[in-house]
């Protein structure tokens, strides 16, 4: 796919490029195809302010429901 | 980068992740990633979402999460630590993943709420972890 895209070059601070080669090594990806999924999931979410209040709004929740979810769960309790 | 658990980890998919716990983007194991997904589509956590946005975007957000927020480890890398720690300290599915995954990582651990042994665990791998409550 390749010979579809547009090559560009931008700059990144030290702690981004660090960043960048974590999230590659750790999902076994190119900085490029990194780079291309951030900016994916950025253009899906459209206004993402709305999830993020969701989210926070269900974190507090989360605690709880997790320790009611998984009281019996022997592998994913927190015990 | 910062290992955390489910909790701090809706935190950092909503980008409201304070400086104690770290900068983003922050990792999570398989297993905590399982339980804030499994959380999510429980009925009572669709109902206060539902509030706000759409239920399912939310899921979507969680299960592909940008990789500038949070960061799912493979499971694959830190078997091998995280099947050593589970007999080492009696660990449970959920904690010997942790403890693989900062072993294998030489991540910090940062974690909303802990077990009764997981304090001692680390202590004893020589992880660098606090656990930092979530202020609501």
């Amino acid at each position: 796919m390749v010979w579809c895209m547009h090559r560009t070059n931008i700059y990144l601070t030290e702690q981004q490029e660090k960043a960048l080669d974590a999230i590659a090594a750790a999902d076994g990806l190119s900085r490029s195809e990194v780079i291309r999924r951030i900016l994916d999931n950025r253009l899906r979410m459209g206004s993402a302010e709305g999830v993020e209040r969701a989210l926070r709004a269900a974190g507090s929740l989360l605690a709880e429901t997790g320790e009611r979810i998984f009281a019996e769960d022997a592998d994913l309790a927190i015990r | 980068m910062i290992l955390v658990d489910d909790r701090w980890a809706v935190e950092a998919l909503a980008r409201n992740l304070p400086d104690t716990v770290g900068p983003a983007p922050v990792a999570t194991t398989h297993a905590f990633w399982y339980r804030l997904a499994r959380a999510l589509v429980d009925p009572t956590v669709r109902g206060v979402l539902s509030h706000e946005a759409d239920p399912e975007m939310v899921l979507a957000l969680v299960l592909d999460p940008p990789p500038d927020r949070l960061v799912v480890l493979d499971p694959r890398r830190t078997i091998r630590e995280a099947v050593h720690a589970a007999v080492d300290h009696s660990a449970n599915y959920l904690l010997a993943q942790l403890l693989g995954a900062a072993i294998a990582t030489g991540w910090p651990v940062r974690v909303s709420s802990q077990g009764a042994r997981w304090s001692s665990a680390m202590a004893g791998e020589g992880i660098e972890y606090a656990v930092v409550p979530v202020q609501n």
